[in-house]
């Protein structure tokens, strides 16, 4: 029996647009807890606690969500190639954006779940990282959103999303690609960048075992769950 | 056949294979010059009169409907500035004027391909994770800092 490689696809992009949208959702609420702790005038009443706890719950939600979210891209993307051959796709430029996006997509989220990883809960007892936190995770949603959308333009001419992009002036159908200067260029201070933040990650010792949350900054007691 | 002798021809062969990929003849005739220019162009291009050009008096070559260079002297190449396009298919037209005045005209598609997909694919992701990376780095580190470098 043949497998259908395309509906196997579909599932897969409803289930890491589902996992993503999770994730988002939840680190957006997290971020909202953490703040409302940090400007609350009573941290130990009994609002203070429900919202620690919430934001707890949504944390360890938004990560296990990402971490479902980036394996189920890796395998959409595995089925999408099998669902379609490749080569007959390789001119459309919506194929080749929806590719890029992807890749995009799925470097923020494994990001995020990496930077998670290494810091552990006490990232959201720094401000501005539970800020960056919740930025990058909503421009990976916004990125895995216009993936789909792609997606859709693709197989139906169109998308829920298309007022937006009408609205903004964006060209789906306009192939992202650099010229070879400013692709060097950005790839080489991208390389730079990344050994810089390790270096300095590893010579300022911020893994999650010494790394000091902020009490000043944050109220968040990190409760266990 | 020694191995070295197939391997020798086996690269001939590829060589002359690139080398007929790369430049599409156009025009060909005994009288008159062949015109030289690849299919595919990115960055700057030559287009390149060889044979017989005794008879000619200049040569105009445009891109869709804009002029991009003439010359009127040997050897007869034209260099365009592909950049200035966008990428996709665009006319190519080139004229030939001979002494006399008599003008020959050809025209072709080429592609302009100056963006590269490939390496955006590459760089992309990386400069969102070096992005990332970097401002992670930045506010943890800098409260870190601030309360005072613990160990």
């Amino acid at each position: 029996m043949a497998i259908d490689f395309g509906s196997v696809h579909a599932l897969t992009v409803e289930l890491h647009g589902g996992f993503f949208a999770l994730a988002f959702f939840a680190i957006v609420v997290a971020f909202i807890c953490v703040m409302v702790l940090r400007f609350s005038k009573n941290p130990e009443g009994d609002s203070a606690k429900w919202f620690s706890k919430v934001g707890a719950y949504m944390d360890a939600a938004g990560l296990l969500a990402a971490i479902s979210g980036v394996l189920l891209l890796i395998i959409s993307a595995i089925t999408g190639m099998l669902a379609d051959p490749l080569n007959a796709l390789m001119d459309e430029p919506l194929v080749l954006n929806k590719i890029l996006l992807s890749l995009v997509a799925l470097f923020i989220w494994g990001g995020l779940v990496f930077i998670r990883a290494v810091l552990g809960r006490k990232l959201w007892t720094f401000p501005w990282a539970a800020l960056l936190y919740t930025i990058f995770a909503a421009v990976g949603f916004v990125l895995v959103l216009t993936v789909i959308a792609l997606g859709f333009t693709l197989v139906d001419g169109g998308s829920v999303l298309d007022p937006l992009w009408n609205f903004f002036g964006i060209d789906l159908t306009e192939e992202l690609a650099v010229t070879v200067e400013d692709g060097m260029a950005l790839l080489v201070v991208s390389i730079i960048l990344i050994l810089a933040s390790l270096g300095a990650a590893w010579k300022y010792r911020l893994g999650t075992k010494v790394v000091k949350s902020d009490p000043k900054e944050s109220k968040w007691k990190v409760p266990k769950i | 056949m020694g191995k070295g002798r197939i391997a020798a021809i086996a690269s001939i062969v590829l060589v002359l294979a690139m080398s007929l990929s790369m430049a599409t003849v156009h025009g060909a005739a005994p009288s008159v010059p062949f015109i030289i220019v690849g299919d595919r162009l990115s960055g700057n291009e030559s287009v390149a009169l060889a044979g017989n050009v005794s008879n000619v008096e200049h040569l105009d070559v445009a891109l869709e409907g804009r002029t991009v260079g003439s010359a009127s002297a040997e050897p007869f190449v034209v260099w365009i500035d592909t950049t200035t396009f966008c990428d996709g298919e665009h006319n190519l037209s080139v004229s030939i004027t001979y002494n006399g005045g008599v003008t020959q005209m050809f025209n072709t598609t080429v592609e302009v391909r100056n963006q590269n997909w490939g390496l955006g694919l590459v760089a992309f992701p990386l400069a969102a994770l070096a992005a990332m990376m970097l401002l992670f780095t930045l506010a943890v580190g800098m409260a870190r800092r601030k309360n005072g470098g613990e160990k």
